[in-house]
């Protein structure tokens, strides 16, 4: 089975003790979900997924050379 | 607050006040209330400038209680930018001092003789009107400081700077915030123009020796008052990433999502953005010794703010908002902090909306007048309007103007008004909000980024047209009830997502009021602001052509998804049937 590389980017808490942007590499197939919990970041705590800006639900599998980016529960306005 | 103060500027032998009972406007607040004298009392057709136009200042339902999150105040008139009904809101201590002095509103009408400068001193004795010529020119620092001097420190003011003595469209009213400086404002919309027309530069509000309101219900008041604030403890946007990271948390997110206008609304993300983001801001702030959390007004639990320091940890603004920091820094191609934060100063002290001169000054860099990313040049473009030159007239009357006079063509307005901060072909819920709201554009109208972007209250896809018209409609509803109670908006995340917090907030307007409006009730008033405010602005002349964006947003692709904006006309028309 094939391999493929991603840029996870962390945001807001979620960054906090963790990193900014890394790159990672992980095996075909692999779903957004196993990415997070391979990170170690609490599920409960990842509220918005986004795959190459669009959002993207955990069941979801990335490709290679996509960027994930994750956020904890963020509003403004 | 069962009277309205109303001070005649133009009366016979000099400004007069004089009290009505509230009448038929019994049971009204906030935006309800504002737009509902401006719709009866203001003929549409009159110039904004002129002694037909009233300036309604009004606290909200819950104002001067002990009910959480109440202090927002909302000002309504004839909006001199968008020539429509015009709701701005603020937050700041004003609204609780008002409502605790017993006033439902102030109302300013009529129009001086003469060029003489009024300020209006407000305390439980009563009103006081006087000529205070020492005050032109004045920023509103300098008014807020000559006020401290004079009246002590127990108070709030409401005041204007030189963009509204100048009746400049793109002035705004500035409210004090607890330590008494004037960075809360009624920013968009050229409110502060009107009261620059009514020539009265600053009302000073004491509430010494006036007790808090009280609730007709105190034991289902106090109930429904901590269940509410609970609800807002443990949803995490109010409860966590609004007090720790402020709004500006949102840069990242809009960047990422690809809808964070960049240069001139050119493209959707913007390379400089980590240097302008909240988390940026919120760790500069507390490594300067300011503050990255800290309310607007007492009574505030969520305290969304803070307080932004210089490098030599002095003083300089509070916490710039999201849309501050976007309007001067990516839209203008900033990138410097501290720069963006003087430019906030700059408008605070000025009285000018900062998200109207953000896209005015991108709007003049498209023109050639200066080079996207000059942030010294944008300084220079503040300064000048503070100095009344030709130049600075045209950049402080907004973004429309600017437009015109400098021959561009993409110019991103609506009614008039400049489009804030989320592209509306990447986030195209808040472009219908934009385009049909009565307000001109603007986002807190319908703030569809919620379910667009941050997934609260659901999730419509932002980047397909499928959705967005009746996600609009509904929140543009829910919101002119919330700007009714006088509650900060930033309530409603917790609402949508969570029926036991909604159901606090009416628990506690009954208690307080001893009546029982139901969810239904909320959604019927919401519909009937709007509709008095569509009414409104349709005998103003509005048409349904003007409930459009920009034409370049269809034709004109941006990128990171390549996206324009596709919502069919037709469907816009449609966002008021219900
Ligand atoms: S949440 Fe923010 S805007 Fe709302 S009242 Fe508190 S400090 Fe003011």
């Amino acid at each position: 089975m094939g391999t493929i590389n991603v840029t996870v980017k962390l945001f807001a808490s979620l960054k906090k003790g963790r990193f900014d942007e890394k790159s990672f590499t992980f095996p075909e197939g692999t779903t957004l979900s196993d990415v997070i919990s391979s990170l170690g970041l609490p599920k409960e705590e990842v509220v918005l997924i986004f795959v190459n800006g669009r959002h993207m639900f955990p069941e979801s599998t990335p490709s290679d050379g996509d960027t994930i980016s994750l956020f904890p529960a963020v509003g403004g306005g | 607050m069962d009277k309205i103060l109303r001070i005649d500027l133009g009366a016979e032998g000099g400004p007069k006040a004089y009290e009505t009972p509230l009448g038929d406007y019994s049971g009204l607040g906030g935006r309800a209330l504002t737009s509902t004298i401006v719709a009866s009392e203001v003929p549409p057709t009159c110039h904004p400038l002129g002694k037909e136009n009233k300036l309604v200042i009004a606290p909200g339902l819950l104002s001067g209680s002990a009910a959480a999150m109440s202090g927002r105040i909302s000002i309504g008139c004839k909006s001199p930018l968008t020539g429509g009904i015009k709701e701005s809101n603020a937050g700041g201590q004003p609204s609780q001092v008002l409502a605790r002095l017993g006033y439902a509103a102030i109302v300013l009408e009529g129009k001086p003789k003469g060029d003489d400068i009024y300020r209006v001193f407000i305390n439980k004795e009563g009103v006081k009107i006087e000529v205070d010529n020492t005050l032109k020119g004045l920023g509103n620092y300098g008014v807020v400081e000559k006020m401290r001097a004079q009246f002590g420190d127990k108070i709030a003011c409401i005041s204007i700077g030189q963009a509204g003595e100048m009746k400049l469209s793109g002035a705004s009213i500035a409210c004090t915030d607890m330590e008494l400086r004037p960075t809360r404002h009624a920013g968009r919309g050229g409110v502060g123009a009107v009261m620059g027309s009514k020539q009265v530069k600053v009302i000073v509000l004491d509430d010494t020796g006036m007790a808090m309101r009280q609730p007709k219900d105190p034991e289902k008041f106090r109930k429904a008052n901590t269940a509410f604030v609970e609800g807002l403890r443990k949803h995490g946007v109010t409860g966590q990433a609004l007090p720790a990271y402020g709004t500006n948390v949102l840069a990242n997110i809009l960047n990422e999502a690809g809808g964070y206008p960049t240069y001139n609304f050119k493209v959707g993300r913007f390379p400089g953005t980590s240097k302008i983001s909240g988390e940026t801001e919120a760790a500069l702030e507390t490594e300067r010794g300011g503050l990255a959390t800290h309310g607007c007004h007492r009574g505030c639990v969520i305290r969304c703010s803070g307080i932004y320091n210089d490098k030599d940890g002095h003083y300089l603004t509070k916490q710039p908002e999201y849309e501050t920091v976007w309007a001067h820094g990516a839209d203008c191609g900033i990138d410097d902090l501290d720069k963006i934060a003087y430019m906030d100063f700059l408008d605070d002290d000025i009285g000018l909306d900062t998200i109207e001169m953000g896209v005015t000054i991108g709007v003049a860099m498209e023109a050639g007048l200066l080079k996207f990313g000059d942030a010294d040049g944008a300084i220079n473009l503040l300064q000048e309007i503070k100095k009344g030159t030709p130049l600075g007239r045209i950049i402080g009357s907004g973004a429309a103007v600017t437009g015109k006079v400098f021959g561009v063509e993409r110019v991103p307005v609506v009614k008039g008004q400049g489009i804030p901060a989320y592209d509306p072909r990447a986030v195209k819920g808040l472009g219908v909000t934009y385009a049909t709201s009565t307000m001109g554009a603007d986002h807190t109208a319908g703030y569809a980024t919620a379910s667009n972007i941050l997934k609260v209250g659901g999730f419509v896809d932002p980047l397909k047209p499928v959705g967005q018209i009746e996600l609009s409609r509904n929140l543009q509803i829910a919101t002119a009830a919330i700007d009714s109670t006088g509650m900060c908006l930033f309530i409603a995340f917790a609402l949508l997502d969570q029926p036991e917090t909604y159901q606090s907030l009416l628990d506690m307007i009954n208690a307080f009021h001893g009546i029982s409006l139901t969810s239904d009730d909320v959604v019927a008033l919401g519909k009937k602001v709007l509709k008095t405010e569509r009414d409104f602005n349709i005998r103003a002349g509005f048409t349904k052509e003007m409930d459009r964006l920009p034409e370049f947003f269809k034709y004109e692709a941006v990128p990171p998804h390549n996206v324009v904006f596709d919502v069919p006309d037709e469907e816009l028309d449609s966002v008021f049937n219900w």
